[in-house]
């Protein structure tokens, strides 16, 4: 990435927080880039330091060590009110004794624009947010999703250069939200402003962002884009986090026949010979992750690598998903997940509970990382 | 097996007497004081004997030259005792609500509750001695030593309405505020200072009734001839007691009376409004 | 310190300086005064004399013997000290047996009527000290209410003397204390779990007794609570004996009082002052912790 494409930089990033329990740390030594005009995401579980990390951008929490610059510039000492950032609040804050219109315009006014100035930018925003009727309404008159929209139009009047949403849809009904993702994904589109959203939904940050870190205990696990998270988890907690994936231990050795080619051995004993960059990284207990949509099952076992007994069918109107008991050398049996859309009415009456049944997958369609590195995320996921 | 369905006749929190007893105890809080207002109404000086409706005291109160000197005294140290407080209360309450721990933040607390935990008479005396120094050197007699020491006292009264105010006031409004390019004093300004009015108010309230009824400080700070109305009516104690004092007395309660329940009200009503901010 | 601290802590002295200057000037500046005093001699009409004496803390409790210079205890005193101490008491204990009984009620109350009655309660107190004494002096005066009425129905001939005595200052003392001890009481029975109140009828069918083993026990942070808030003023009282108990029933605060004015003992007076406001500290120290407990079992 060249210079010019960057938009929020941060270096060594880390806060430490005080509480009963002893020093938390809430980041890491977090390095981070975020390009322009970019829908960039920091996703994970309560407590991974996503909301710190956002508030350190805006300016409301002091990094304890690390830098943070903006479009080039160093903005670590700068205070909330001098940096061209503006915040979306999970809680919306928006201020009870004002209107709409006089929430909108707020920042406008602490900018020194004129009057008309104003007037004419917080109409245009409201046509954005398609709130045009509401102008003149008060804050406690308005419904939920509404208040949301506000929020949203609030800090995009001044033109900010960097967009901050501090979770902003948690508190919509299921229905609202996926409206209001299509809509907020459509006005960085249209605005151009670089956007940085946070949230612990991973499905919300798999149909917005552009890219997606995902972040755990003050670290950030990977950064890509949906489709990279997806396909290539970098460690079992990125693939747990993330949909449902299926992690099936191997071992790696060489083919026995005279060219000597990598291969990993699955537990049924079968092989399969893969590129040795696929096993980049992978030190320790090397483990398959396979997501369940892109495995198939087969009756005919014999033509599959891995076999087992279909031990639960479960009906999800537009997927089946089976649950199937596979050996794995160990006393505890695997369950692996294998999800089938329900194309055709009564597909998913194609196998039966307790037939042994063959896995069948692509070996792009697997993802090859290091188990042991990552144990502690496992039990913990 | 008894039943614990409420509205059948069984009360699960009665206890026996309690009722009656509360009752009475209402009753005889109020007793003195009604008793008090009804006899200052009566025509006759003899309390004891109800010889008609009048309101002859209280016009011999108002005629009283000493009693309109010590009445507008009251109301301007009330006056004056009540904004200065208030400010600094309000100035107080910011610097010590919603924020972390700091250094000193200890004595600040004790040094605002002062007023509330020391003995009147303890801070009487320390004025009296405290003063007469300045005064030998500076020969000052006037309002000022009573208006300092109001001023004191009535800080802590301002001080925990606005407190409970602020303490209920979501801090993210005032972040978004300087989100959005309000640098400190307009976050205040826009936004801190118009949700805080209703627990300003009250506190002015308050330290508005504190001051006006202040006895015992006021009669120890005061110069010669400075009267208040409380110290007004200490110094008719030696004399014959006149129903006038119970006129002055009834005046002082019903004043006080409107502006506590303005304050209940104001400290009430403040609940119900933004929800938006919870 | 990064810039967000430094301008906190500048903000932070800026705003308390009012406060603070309002405060050290009209209130604990001249306690400092106050304690200088103590230590120094009396000026013959007044005032002080600024040289080193511990008379006055000696006079506290001791006095000479103006004959054989012998030292003895300070009879006057004592009594005084003995007085204070046993009138706010006795005060405490009649603000309990009324205040207990209040309290609980209020907080019973359904609806609006608990922030009614919390209101009529509280109102009393924050009218003026002096007119609720002198209500109290009208009432139990050789001309008052009582009296005239017991004279017109007959029940006695003559007067019963109740003002000037340290019934008629402890009567008053209760009376304008009453709702320092109903609050913390409320604020008590408020945070009871009344499910638990419940179960115990599983236990007590009796009420009496489910007072006194359950909820009692409950509610004793708020009691003793209410207890030191009403033993602290009493203490200190200076309006409510000198109204109700004239010239001859001294309290602490009278005895104060007096070394300021006829009795020409400036030292001695603050000496008096901090002797009460110690005791006053002592008190409050024991408050703090007592609440402090039910305050951190609340969050436990």
């Amino acid at each position: 990435m060249s210079q010019d494409e960057i938009s929020v930089s941060g270096q060594n990033l880390s806060k430490v927080f005080r509480s009963a329990g002893g020093p938390v740390k809430a980041l890491d030594d977090v390095f981070i880039q975020i390009r322009r005009n970019e829908f960039f995401t920091l996703l994970g579980p309560s407590g991974c330091g996503k909301t710190t990390l956002l508030r350190i951008i805006a300016g409301f929490e002091y990094p304890d060590a690390g830098d943070i610059t903006l479009e080039g510039h160093p903005i670590k000492d700068d205070p909330p009110h001098k940096r061209p950032v503006n915040t979306v609040f999970q809680n919306y804050a928006l201020f009870p004794h004002m209107t709409v219109s006089q929430n909108i315009g707020f920042g406008l006014e602490m900018l020194g624009r004129d009057k008309s100035d104003i007037s004419s930018t917080v109409a245009k925003i409201l046509a954005l947010v398609k709130m045009e009727d509401l102008a003149g309404r008060q804050i406690d008159q308005l419904s939920g999703g509404q208040q949301q929209r506000v929020a949203l139009a609030r800090a995009l009047a001044p033109s900010p250069r960097v967009l901050l949403l501090d979770e902003p849809l948690s508190a919509l009904d299921l229905k609202l939200r996926k409206e209001m993702q299509i809509e907020l994904k459509r006005l960085q589109n249209e605005t151009g402003i670089t956007f940085i959203f946070v949230t612990h939904d991973q499905e919300e940050a798999l149909t917005m962002s552009d890219r997606v870190a995902v972040m755990k205990d003050g670290k950030i696990l990977q950064v890509g884009t949906p489709e990279e998270i997806y396909d290539r988890p970098a460690s079992m907690f990125v693939a747990n986090f993330i949909g449902e994936c299926n992690f099936i231990p191997v071992s790696v050795g060489t083919t026995s026949e005279l060219r000597q080619k990598t291969a990993i051995f699955l537990p049924s004993g079968k092989s399969a010979e893969i590129p040795s960059e696929r096993l980049k990284g992978v030190i320790g207990n090397p483990v398959i992750l396979l997501r369940p949509e892109r495995v198939q099952l087969n009756a005919k076992i014999d033509e599959s690598p891995i076999s087992g007994v279909l031990k639960q069918i479960v009906y999800f109107g537009t997927d089946t998903q089976y649950h199937v008991e596979v050996e794995n050398g160990t006393s505890s049996p695997l369950t692996l997940l294998v999800r089938k859309q329900n194309t055709a009415s009564g597909s998913f009456k194609e196998f039966k509970e307790g037939q042994t049944v063959g896995f069948d997958f692509e070996l792009d369609d697997l993802q090859i990382i290091d188990g042991q590195q990552h144990t502690h995320e496992l039990s913990a996921a | 097996m008894l039943r614990l369905a409420t509205g059948r006749g069984f009360s699960v929190t009665r206890v026996p007497g309690f009722n009656t007893l509360s009752i009475i105890g209402f009753v005889l809080l109020y007793a003195p004081i009604v008793i008090l207002v009804v006899y200052s109404f009566n025509e006759g000086k003899n309390l004891a004997i109800w010889e008609g409706f009048s309101f002859r005291w209280y016009i011999e109160a108002y005629n009283n030259e000493a009693v309109q000197e010590a009445t507008l005294r009251s109301i301007v140290l009330a006056l004056f005792a009540a904004t200065l407080s208030t400010i600094a209360a309000t100035m107080a309450a910011l610097a010590t609500t919603r924020v972390k721990k700091f250094r000193g933040d200890n004595f600040i607390y004790m040094l605002i509750n002062q007023p509330l935990m020391v003995p009147e008479i303890v801070t009487a005396v320390a004025l009296l001695a405290f003063f007469a120094l300045i005064k030998i050197q500076t020969g000052y007699t006037g309002l000022g030593y009573l208006i300092v020491a109001h001023t004191a006292f009535c800080i802590p009264f301002a001080y925990l309405p606005i407190r409970a105010r602020l303490i209920g006031m979501d801090m993210s409004l005032e972040q978004a505020a300087a989100d959005l390019y309000a640098d400190n004093w307009r976050v205040f300004k826009k936004v801190t200072l118009p949700l805080l009015r209703p627990g300003i108010f009250a506190g002015f309230m308050l330290a508005f009734v504190i001051s006006i009824d202040d006895v015992i400080i006021t009669e120890f700070v005061k110069s010669a001839g400075q009267e208040t109305l409380p110290t007004y009516m200490l110094g008719q104690l030696r004399r014959i007691i006149t129903p006038e004092v119970n006129a002055i007395s009834a005046v002082l309660l019903f004043a006080g009376t409107i502006l506590v329940s303005g304050f209940f009200l104001l400290t009430r009503v403040t609940k119900k409004q933004h929800p938006a901010t919870g | 310190m990064n810039y967000l601290q430094r301008e906190q802590n500048k903000q932070r002295w800026f705003l308390l300086s009012p406060a603070f200057l309002f405060l050290i000037i009209g209130a604990s500046g001249p306690l400092l005064i106050v304690i200088a005093y103590s230590f120094l001699k009396p000026g013959d009409y007044g005032g002080v004399i600024w040289e080193f004496s511990l008379n006055a803390w000696i006079e506290v409790i001791l006095q000479e013997d103006i004959f054989d210079e012998t030292l003895g205890w300070a009879d006057a005193h004592l009594v005084i000290f003995w007085r204070s101490i046993k009138l706010s008491v006795i005060t405490t204990i009649l603000t309990l047996i009324m205040g207990v009984p209040l309290g609980y009620f209020i907080a019973t109350r359904p609806g609006i009527w608990k922030e009614v009655s919390l209101f009529l309660i509280t109102l009393p107190f924050w009218t003026n000290l002096l007119v609720r004494t002198f209500a109290v002096q009208e009432l139990i005066r050789n001309q008052g209410v009582i009296n005239s009425f017991l004279k017109w129905t007959g029940l006695i001939e003559n007067h019963i003397q109740m003002m000037f005595t340290d019934f008629a200052i402890a009567f008053g003392m209760t009376y304008v204390y009453l709702p320092l001890m109903v609050l913390p009481v409320y604020a008590s029975v408020a945070r009871l779990d009344f499910r638990l109140i419940e179960a115990g009828y599983d236990l007590y069918a009796n009420r009496a007794k489910l007072f006194y083993k359950i909820i009692l026990p409950l509610i004793k942070p708020g009691i003793i609570a209410g207890s030191i808030l009403v033993f602290i003023p009493s203490l200190g009282a200076y309006v409510t004996p000198r109204v109700l108990g004239g010239g001859t029933n001294l309290m602490i605060g009278n005895l104060i009082s007096l070394q300021y004015g006829q009795g020409r003992n400036w030292p001695l007076g603050a000496a008096l002052s901090l002797t009460l406001l110690i005791a006053v500290v002592i008190a409050l120290i024991y408050y703090v912790r007592v609440v402090g407990e039910g305050e951190s079992k609340k969050n436990a």
